[in-house]
């Protein structure tokens, strides 16, 4: 079985997002990822942690927010653990993507992209946590 | 991120390089509304070097177009990567955007 796995961690801070992407470019191109595979991977995770620092916290404190990443016979799965609000992406509403564009709305387009890009998403509220697990088929080479 | 901006007659130019995300994307938002706040009614988005863009990037770019249009103004973008495209189709975003292929096409918008 070929498997790979990476775990890291970052605070709730856009600040770490520069590091985000590099720890997940180093692991893509470790993996023999696809470019258009590697982008979309960088973009998947960049929304998902965007969203837990922009609307997942109440307080002013630091939290930690945990993103492991496998891949195992060319599937990468993508889990993502904060200690933030509930929230599940599964059950927002999707977005309207036929409307005019003055009827467009600002909101929304970060969960449809992930929605597009992933072809499994699972949420799970477990002990005031919310786990967040995609998975992808990844490109043949 | 890195931002150039141009004047070509009445056309603002902005060159985007690097990424375009949730940290670096409200620097592109006041830079837009700057100049829309100066009177600038035409711009093109250059995005040759634009290696990333995350919703962030293309809530500004919707915003930016609803303010131009509310203004009867116009925004062309240009020479898109092919993953930065996809972005943008996947989005949805193509069908009301103008996009177009050169920076000589998007000229010739205007």
């Amino acid at each position: 079985m070929n498997t790979a796995n990476l775990s890291l961690e970052f605070t709730n801070d856009l600040d770490e997002l520069e590091n985000l992407s590099r720890n997940v470019e180093i692991f893509c191109k470790a993996n023999g990822l696809t470019r258009r595979n590697a982008f979309a991977l960088n973009l998947v995770i960049d929304e998902v942690f965007t969203n837990i620092v922009s609307y997942g916290f109440n307080d002013k404190k630091e939290h930690r927010i945990k993103i492991d990443l496998r891949i195992i016979n060319g599937e990468l799965t993508v889990r993502v653990e904060d200690d933030g609000v509930p929230f599940d992406p599964t059950a927002a509403p999707k977005t309207d993507l036929c409307c005019s564009i003055e009827d467009r709305k600002i909101g929304g387009i970060g969960l449809h992209i992930i929605n597009q890009i992933m072809n499994i998403i699972i949420y799970k509220r477990v002990k005031d946590k919310n786990i967040l697990v995609l998975k992808k088929c990844l490109d043949k080479k | 991120m890195e931002i150039i901006e141009e004047k070509n007659n009445e056309i603002n130019i902005f060159k985007i390089k690097g990424r375009l995300d949730s940290k670096t994307s409200p620097e592109f938002e006041e830079k837009i509304v700057e100049s829309s706040k100066d009177g600038a009614k035409n711009m093109i988005f250059d995005f040759k070097d634009l290696e990333y863009i995350s919703s962030a990037g293309l809530r500004v770019i919707l915003k930016a177009t609803k303010e131009m249009k509310r203004t009867n103004g116009v925004i062309v973008l240009c020479s898109m990567q092919d993953y930065v495209k996809e972005v943008f189709e996947i989005a949805g975003f193509d069908t009301f955007l103008s996009i177009e292929e050169t920076f000589d096409d998007a000229l010739k918008k205007f």
